[in-house]
């Protein structure tokens, strides 16, 4: 803001030269000179200035004064300072510049304060005020200040990594049954009294991550490692935000905890593969008992059907044999009228089919009344010899 | 023109040097120790002044103290519970600078002091915490530790003329020692590996139940179904008895000789019989003598 102008300023009038010079913006403007000047110009201003200006007046405004002056040194300024002189300033320009200057100190007073913050205010130094959102003005750059402290949203400090850190950065804490297990927990908090914040304790968001561990740490020392893990997390929780907000309120830290999350808790890294094996177990041990349910089903699908064949031959059989003696009732019931008709005549019938049948496919032998055979078969030793069955009902057929 | 000018830059950056060298503001939370070739020779408040302090330019230079309350957390300590079982401790101290002459004197920097403060309190942590049973630090309500921590440390500080006023003590990051931890993460392992058995083992066990019971389903299944198949064959029998008994029945005389027959038909007609006959035999009567002419 205020480089254009000293910049424009410089040339004409060395006191604001001198002053800003105090200021330090030198450094600045060689980008918008003409090459050669701004260096030159503390070193090239004594040859210039030394030709008699120094006696008569001390008051501003260059070109006015070069009129009364002799031809001689104007020629001699004239080639000295060649291009320079229309860097020389307008007359008018000075006490702009002297305006726009301490406007712009003026107005490094201003300052904005966004909607989720608060604004502590300090006039030298002292505590002046705290400024809600909007726009605001404090006293000029040194001598007022204002430092923006976020109120409205929670911040977060997480302690032994998040949802995805590996038990390896967590904090391993002792439980109530002596087990130690690794925790990763964070603090939601909020700063209550911005004033307080910034000026009772310094480093106070380092204050909660270390008071967090041991809040924490006590807390978990009094639930017993599974109740951590499942059911009883909650109260440890709890118990860590209450002992966490003591610690803040008794360092006046202006902080207000909102709560303690624990955000993954198991067993301590060493102790970790083995834990993890119990859910492996559990599946193992699961998957035994759903391959013996299968087979148990399949055992007993086989046997149903393994049954279900029993029966169905059995029904089959029954069939069989019903429809066979249904089938020789048949038959014999065709016999019997046929014997009721012609007993004899008949019953010779039937026992000749039936030797026929017999005799047909088998073997015959006839032996004479001395035991020789008549028809020796082939290579069929004599045997002894039993009479033939003798045809049921009586002596024999006639 | 030019000279008066620059005369008059000249005494504006002698003034501005000046001021700067002279000049200074104490913000309300820092107390600032005004040095005078090295040595301290004041304390300028910013809690209580609040307005342009003015130095010797040069010869005074400034140290710019924290008002506010400082902290510091320091663990790693070793300490013994009053049971005798050894512990891993840490504490964290709160503290302001109340003497600032004394503390640049004293210690002069926050560095020194916090090098100082350490083993004051590894040793505070280590009586308090040997004042209380395990359970009790583990367990129990560590305001009675804490205190004792407190006025320990506080006493060793004010011995050392420190110039800070000690605010509390905490007595935190209680842990077991690290061999200690070892061996309690191998009997979680092993607690761990047992459950781990336990729960296979279970697993095996039912499912060995599991196809006992189905083995005795599929058995039960098996017999049932024979049993029906057995019914099924009674049933069989009495059917057929039943429809020989209607049949044969009707004249049981013939029914013997005309089953006779069927059977022989049925055993003896296979050719596997070797039948011998007497040319005596009724069969071969016609064989052996035709009949008389008529």
């Amino acid at each position: 803001m205020q480089a254009p102008f000293i910049l424009k300023s410089d040339r004409g009038s060395p006191r604001f030269m001198a002053r800003n010079d105090h200021h330090g913006p030198w450094g600045s403007p060689p980008a918008e000179e003409p090459g050669p000047e701004p260096p030159a110009d503390k070193t090239g201003a004594r040859p210039r200035v030394p030709p008699r200006r120094s006696p008569p007046s001390r008051p501003p405004a260059g070109p006015t004064r070069l009129d009364g002056v002799g031809r001689r040194v104007a020629d001699e300024a004239r080639r000295l300072q060649d291009g320079l002189s229309r860097w020389g300033p307008p007359p008018a320009a000075i006490p702009i510049a002297i305006a726009a200057a301490l406007l712009g100190w003026a107005a490094s007073g201003v300052y904005l304060v966004q909607a989720d913050q608060a604004g502590v205010v300090t006039r030298l130094g002292a505590f002046a005020g705290v400024a809600g959102p909007g726009l605001g003005y404090h006293l000029p750059a040194p001598l007022g200040a204002v430092q923006k402290v976020s109120v409205a949203r929670a911040n977060e400090t997480v302690v032994g990594g998040g949802d995805t850190a590996g038990a390896a950065s967590r904090e391993v804490v002792l439980t109530a049954d002596g087990n130690l297990a690794a925790v990763g927990f964070v603090v939601d908090w909020k700063v209550k009294d911005p004033r307080a914040y910034l000026r009772n304790v310094r480093h106070p968001d380092g204050l909660v991550q270390v008071l967090a561990e041991d809040a924490v740490r006590q807390a978990v020392a009094r639930v017993s490692f599974g109740d951590l893990l499942v059911g009883g997390r909650a109260a440890a929780e709890e118990r860590a935000a209450v002992t966490l907000q003591q610690g803040l309120a008794a360092a006046g830290a202006g902080i207000e905890v909102e709560a303690v999350r624990i955000r993954s808790a198991g067993p301590a890294p060493a102790a970790a593969p083995a834990f993890d094996d119990i859910s492996a177990a559990a599946q193992d041990s699961a998957a035994d008992r759903d391959a013996a349910g299968d087979r148990s089903k399949k055992a007993l699908a086989d046997a149903q059907s393994q049954g279900a064949v029993v029966i169905a031959q059995a029904e089959a059989t029954r069939a069989q044999a019903v429809s066979q003696a249904q089938a020789e009732v048949a038959r014999f019931a065709g016999a019997l009228a046929a014997w009721r008709a012609n007993p004899d005549l008949t019953r010779s019938r039937i026992y000749a089919e039936t030797l026929e049948a017999i005799l047909a496919h088998s073997r015959k032998i006839v032996v004479d009344a001395h035991g020789v055979a008549i028809t020796p078969s082939q290579g069929t030793a004599p045997v002894q010899v039993r009479p033939l069955p003798t045809p049921p009902g009586d002596k024999a057929p006639r | 023109m030019r000279r008066g000018a620059l005369a008059i830059a000249a005494g504006v950056l002698v003034i501005g040097v000046l001021a700067a060298g002279s000049l200074f503001l104490a913000p309300q939370d820092q107390q600032i120790v005004v040095m005078r070739l090295g040595a301290p020779v004041r304390v300028v408040d910013g809690g209580a002044s609040s307005f342009l302090q003015l130095k010797a330019p040069f010869v005074d230079s400034l140290i710019r103290l924290d008002r506010r309350s400082l902290w510091l957390a320091r663990d790693g300590f070793s300490a013994v519970s009053a049971d005798g079982r050894p512990l891993a401790a840490g504490a964290i101290v709160r503290y302001r600078i109340v003497d600032a002459l004394g503390f640049v004197r004293s210690v002069g920097s926050e560095r020194a002091l916090a090098d100082r403060l350490t083993p004051m309190l590894g040793a505070a942590a280590h009586a308090a915490l040997a004042s209380a049973s395990y359970q009790q630090i583990l367990g129990g309500d560590r305001a009675a530790i804490d205190g004792k921590a407190l006025a320990l440390t506080r006493d060793e500080a004010q011995a050392a003329r420190l110039g800070v006023a000690i605010d509390a003590v905490q007595v935190a990051d209680i842990a077991p020692t690290p061999s200690e931890g070892e061996a309690i993460q191998a009997r979680m392992a092993q607690g761990f590996s047992g459950e781990a058995d336990q729960m296979r083992d279970e697993g095996k066990a039912q499912a060995r139940a599991i196809d006992a019971k189905g083995k005795a389903a599929a058995a039960e299944a098996l017999a049932q179904a024979t049993g029906q198949a057995a019914a099924i064959a009674t049933d069989q029998e009495a059917q057929v008895g039943r429809i020989y008994a209607q049949s044969f029945g009707a004249d049981p005389g013939f029914a013997a000789f005309w089953r006779s027959m069927e059977a022989y038909r049925k055993t003896l007609a296979d050719g596997s019989a070797v039948l011998v006959l007497s040319p005596d035999s009724p069969w071969l009567r016609y064989l052996v003598r035709p009949p008389p002419g008529r």
